[in-house]
């Protein structure tokens, strides 16, 4: 359970390289960004984390460790 | 392409026929989870007729709703659940619309004792009214649902809301029935959610029911995301359309959308829309059915918000000294649909 390891499920929820996000990507600013890929990253959190996420952590969330920071939290 | 004359968009005599030949015939009213418990009733006016649909021990039905002593609606606009007594006096009714208890009252004094009926049919959930008294013909609805996979039992509402529209009701049914306005009008809804004018549009019809799909082109397909979520997700949103005041959708086999209109005037209509789930979201973990109906809510609320603008000044325009419709292939259901309402206009 590390980060990296997050950003890469994070990377394969919402289709884009792995190489191309860090722990500090504002992801909401991602070219493609949408709705669509905010569902994707809460079902990524149910499924491989068992944490439910709502719309409006995600929503809430500037990069990809603040939504890291709420799913760590919630797991333990 | 042959259409409406732009005098029924605003004449009054015009609407009044429409109500006798058209909405009297078949009239969608709500569906069975509206009517929860024996004595559940809903109580509409359609111009003129005030009438309620209730449901009773021996199933659904529906009567004028205007009380037999001084004319009070018995069951008051609305719905809800209640005994089918008048408020005022008591009058109370059997379920067949006979007069029951009169409180008080002398027996010489009252020469009519039973409400006027009218028909009710169901087709799955969907409960329809037929004021001319006959039962409505129904038997076209199930393929048109199964044509967009809305199943025959969904489950109640997650959301409900009305919308009143300073429009023709025809207006809103062109407006539900085409794709062409959509890269226009919809910058908060259907463009970001990958439909627009130029996604494939496919539609067929029947006697009085219609359905489309529109579905995105691969460069605005989200496909592989939502399959993702589901391997039941589709990316289309698919339409139905019952004559004269059913609308149905499903978006990407996860939300079901049902929505009728009730006219109030020539150039006045309310419109009630409501949201279900389909199999495939009620099967989603829970946070992502949340956020996915949260998401269905702002998506509907915001087109509808999108469209309002755009049938209200067609309404302004179609009043006007000088209007005009020119129907265009890009629109061939509203073409049907022009040709459906002529027919039933003239069939009296
Ligand atoms: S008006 Fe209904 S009981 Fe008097
Ligand atoms: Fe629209």
């Amino acid at each position: 359970m590390t980060i990296e390891n997050f950003v890469e499920k994070f990377a394969f929820a919402i289709e884009v390289e792995t190489v191309s996000l860090t722990a500090d990507t504002e992801f909401k600013a991602l070219p493609n960004w949408d709705s669509l890929n905010a569902l994707s990253v809460i079902a990524m959190a149910d499924a491989d984390y068992g944490v439910a996420l709502s719309g409006e952590d995600v929503h809430s969330s500037t990069t990809i460790n603040d939504v890291w920071k709420i799913v760590s939290a919630r797991k333990q | 392409m042959p259409s409406i004359d732009p005098a029924a968009y605003s004449s009054e005599s015009i609407f009044q026929l429409e109500l006798e030949r058209i909405f009297s015939e078949r009239l969608f009213i709500g569906t069975t989870a509206d009517f929860p418990e024996v004595n559940s009733y809903k109580s509409l006016r359609l111009a003129k007729n005030a009438f309620t649909v209730r449901r009773t021990d021996v199933g659904f039905k529906s009567f004028n709703n205007v009380c037999l002593h001084r004319s009070a609606l018995i069951d008051p606009l609305g719905s809800g659940q209640r005994p089918f007594r008048c408020g005022y006096h008591g009058w109370a009714y059997d379920n067949d619309g006979s007069l029951r208890v009169a409180p008080l009252t002398d027996e010489k004094c009252i020469s009519r004792r039973v409400l006027s009926e009218y028909g009710i049919g169901q087709a799955g959930d969907l409960l329809f009214v037929g004021l001319n008294g006959s039962k409505p013909q129904l038997d076209k609805v199930e393929a048109a649902l199964n044509q967009i996979g809305v199943p025959q039992a969904p489950p109640p509402p997650f959301h409900t809301d009305t919308l009143m529209q300073e429009c023709n009701w025809k207006l809103l049914v062109e407006n539900n029935i085409e794709g062409y306005h959509l890269s226009f009008v919809h910058p908060q809804s259907f463009i970001p959610a990958g439909f627009n004018t130029s996604s494939r549009y496919e539609w067929d019809s029947d006697e009085y029911t219609c359905w489309s799909a529109c579905i995105p082109n691969e460069n605005t397909s989200k496909l592989k995301y939502l399959q993702k979520l589901s391997a039941a997700a589709t990316h289309d949103f698919r339409h139905a359309y019952v004559f004269p005041n059913l609308f149905l959708t499903t978006t990407n086999q996860f939300v079901g959308f049902r929505s009728y209109m009730i006219p109030l005037s020539a150039q006045r209509t309310i419109l009630k829309w409501e949201l279900f789930e389909l199999p495939a979201l009620l099967k989603l973990a829970p946070a992502v059915r949340e956020e996915m109906k949260k998401e269905a809510i702002r998506f509907t609320a915001t087109s509808l918000a999108e469209d309002k603008p755009l049938v209200e000044s067609c309404q302004v325009g179609l009043s006007s000294i000088e209007p005009n419709l020119q129907l265009q292939p890009a629109e061939p259901r509203i073409s049907r649909f022009h040709q459906y309402y002529s027919g039933r206009m003239q069939n009296v």
